[in-house]
């Protein structure tokens, strides 16, 4: 392992132990990484003695101190403290207390080892719990105090009982701030930690900037089969992933097939979710929505990235399964209607054996209903494929005021029928790029609506009129309108307006939903303005190039 | 006067389709699934082959392939019906070199037309 590397896996373990969770105040591990300090600090007091200038007035107590301090050594590396109860650690510590009353009673009472119960205080105020922090804060005024209580005042010449009580009071000052910070800071690792692991069916992935993995949760290893120990400061994502995939986006995007596939996006402060291909460390393959944000810290610089990606295979086989079906059941709901529209269509055209009129308007009721029929089964696959995002358009150039005649003109026998009269207003210039079969779905839906929401002798007005960058469509009827209510959920699908239900007005609430996806589809609007009892106008307005734009 | 065949495993369609085309005056062989299209296309060698897309055997697309892929049959026109109309279905029939697509239900009376002018063409 190149040096640089090894530097960057214990970059990502230090940083990776922010958020690894705690098994209490005072872990087992790295209790020697912990106690070195005072060990050192004792051993370097013990070597002062021995400069020129250090007063020693009680030989043995200093002895007894240097034994004490190196038993204290030998006890911390020697003791099973992973059989031991946690607390037993605070021990330590606060048996360095007592090392520092024997120092200063060596040497009268000298104020430099005084400063030293500070270091057992920040020890417990780190790693310790509340009830030693208030146990070493005693001890510590006992160092200062006993010997003044059992000795008397005068044995300490530079020291009076007040200036003395100064030190225990700073050392239960700064114990207490440390101990309230670290016990907030880990209460938030505690929080964090706990939200991850409570993240069970998302699997939460931080990185550093590079992409070296520093946050692997219970979620991800459930999800991809790979313990945090062996992704955690070792690997980056990448090594989950489907290769062919990362290579081909990586080429879409022009970067490496590396980290960068996952994040120049999410550098660029963009959003990012997309669907990906993992592997699993068996071998199996699942797909799972992928959200990338980057991390940033309170001065703006980057930290890293949090990749939260939800599983999504089953949902995905499920669509599928879905668009299956519904693709059988269109074929087999077309199949027998093909046949009944077309031996009708060749019974209407026989002159051979020529119908009586009756037999002929019966035909065309059969006629008639098969197509209705037809109609309702092809909205309902287009519904379908708009639901799988797979709406698509034969884009050429189309001339909207054509296709308002055809439509008009298909729909002039129902409006007959119903007593309606169609008008048609347009201006000349009516051409854009777009799918004319689509198109011509938007009049025909929006005239069936407006002749079956009009009352005998009114009136639909088809009205086309054009700017320089779209071309606006407005169907206007004098029918029952629409109550405000209902208007806003009008193009929800399978809704219908109580206006229509009341009257019990025919219909399954799809004709507008269609419109409003082809319209989307054509990255155009559609809008409704309607007052109960006096009309409905829908308004829509498709751009010329629209549909061959760019993708939003 | 020409020679067409017509593929389809529906039995009315079949007889439908073959009803206009002979009220044409064209000679029609009907077959009802992929493999015999291709055997009979290979024997007769029509002058236009209207095929279902769905069918037991081979599908509409494999048999277009079929014809495409063998020199006597190359060059006969195809118009292959369907009643499937997801996107992109329309465009793989194409790509198959299908001379025209159509869905179902269709027009006989439009279908026999298309037929024609595809011979007239021809």
């Amino acid at each position: 392992m190149s040096a640089v590397r090894r530097s960057r896996v214990i970059a990502a373990r230090l940083l990776s132990s922010n958020f690894s969770p705690t098994d209490g105040p005072l872990v087992r591990e790295g209790l020697w990484r912990r106690v070195w300090p005072f060990v050192l600090a004792g051993l370097a007091a013990r070597a002062m003695l021995w400069l020129p200038g250090s007063d020693v007035t009680d030989r043995t107590a200093v002895y007894v101190a240097a034994g004490c301090t190196l038993a204290l050594v030998a006890v911390t590396v020697f003791t099973p403290w992973r059989r031991l109860p946690v607390w037993t650690q605070g021990l330590v510590p606060m048996a360095f207390l007592g090392v520092i009353a024997l120092l200063r009673e060596g040497t009268g009472g000298v104020g430099g080892y005084s400063v030293l119960v500070m270091l057992p205080v920040l020890w417990i105020a780190l790693y310790g719990t509340l009830w030693q922090m208030v146990t070493t804060i005693f001890l510590a005024a006992s160092v200062f105090v006993v010997p003044i209580l059992a000795l008397g005042g005068p044995t300490y010449p530079a020291s009076g009982l007040g200036r003395i009580l100064l030190w225990p009071i700073t050392a239960a000052i700064v114990g207490g701030t440390t101990y309230r910070l670290v016990a907030a800071e880990r209460a938030r690792t505690a929080l964090v930690s706990s939200v991850l692991s409570a993240a069970t069916q998302q699997s939460i992935i931080a990185t550093n900037p590079d992409g070296l993995i520093t946050v692997f949760n219970t979620g991800a290893e459930r999800m991809f089969g790979y313990s945090a120990k062996e992704m955690i400061g070792v690997s980056t994502p990448v090594v989950l992933h489907d290769q062919d995939e990362v290579a081909e986006r990586a080429a879409e995007l022009g970067v490496e097939p590396g980290f960068d596939v996952f994040s120049v996006r999410a550098r660029q402060g963009e959003a990012d979710t997309q669907e990906w291909t993992y592997v699993r460390r068996d071998g199996s393959r699942l797909q799972v929505s992928l959200s990338v944000t980057p991390i940033h810290d309170d001065t703006g610089e980057l930290r890293g990235f949090i990749k939260i990606g939800t599983d999504v295979t089953e949902r995905r086989a499920s669509e599928r399964l879905k668009d299956d079906f519904v693709a059988l059941v269109s074929h087999e709901l077309r199949t027998p209607l093909s046949s009944i529209i077309g031996y009708l269509e060749v019974i209407f055209d026989d002159d051979t054996g020529p119908l009586t009129p009756r037999q002929r308007q019966f035909l065309e009721v059969v006629d008639r209903n098969a197509r209705r029929q037809l109609r309702l089964v092809s909205d309902l696959l287009f519904v379908s494929q708009v639901d799988a995002g797979r709406v698509r358009l034969d884009i050429d150039e189309v001339d909207l005021t054509a296709l308002a005649k055809a439509s008009i003109e298909a729909a002039q026998p129902r409006a007959k029928a119903a007593g309606v009269t169609l008008q048609l207003r347009a201006d000349d210039a009516t051409m854009l790029l777009g799918d004319a079969d689509r198109l011509g779905q938007i009049f025909d839906n929006l005239l069936t609506n407006a002749i079956k929401f009009s009352p005998a002798g009114g009136q639909v007005d088809v009205r086309l009129s054009s700017t320089v960058d779209a071309v606006e469509v407005e169907v206007s009827d004098s029918g029952i309108g629409i109550a405000e209510v209902d208007q806003q959920r009008l193009f929800t699908r399978f809704f219908r307006a109580a206006t229509a239900t009341d009257r019990a007005i025919p219909g399954i609430g799809l004709g507008l939903t269609i419109v409003k996806a082809i319209v989307d589809a054509h990255r155009g609007t559609v809008s409704v303005t309607s007052v109960e009892g006096r009309g409905t106008t829908f308004t829509v307005s498709l751009p010329r190039s629209g549909a061959a734009g760019p993708t939003p | 006067m020409a020679i067409v065949l017509v593929a389809d495993d529906d039995p009315d369609i079949r007889e439908l389709v073959i009803f206009k085309l002979k009220q044409a005056g064209h000679d029609v062989v009907g077959v009802a699934d992929g493999p015999s299209a291709v055997n009979i296309a290979r024997e007769v060698v029509p002058d236009v082959a209207i095929i279902d897309v769905t069918m037991p055997g081979l599908s509409g697309l494999g048999v277009c392939a079929a014809l495409r892929e063998d020199e006597t049959t190359a060059r006969i026109p195809v118009v292959l019906l369907s009643a499937r109309a997801r996107p992109g279905d329309r465009q793989s029939g194409l790509r198959a070199g299908a001379a025209a697509y159509v869905t179902k239900p269709f027009s006989p009376r439009e279908l026999v037309e298309r037929v024609e002018s595809l011979l007239a063409a021809g």
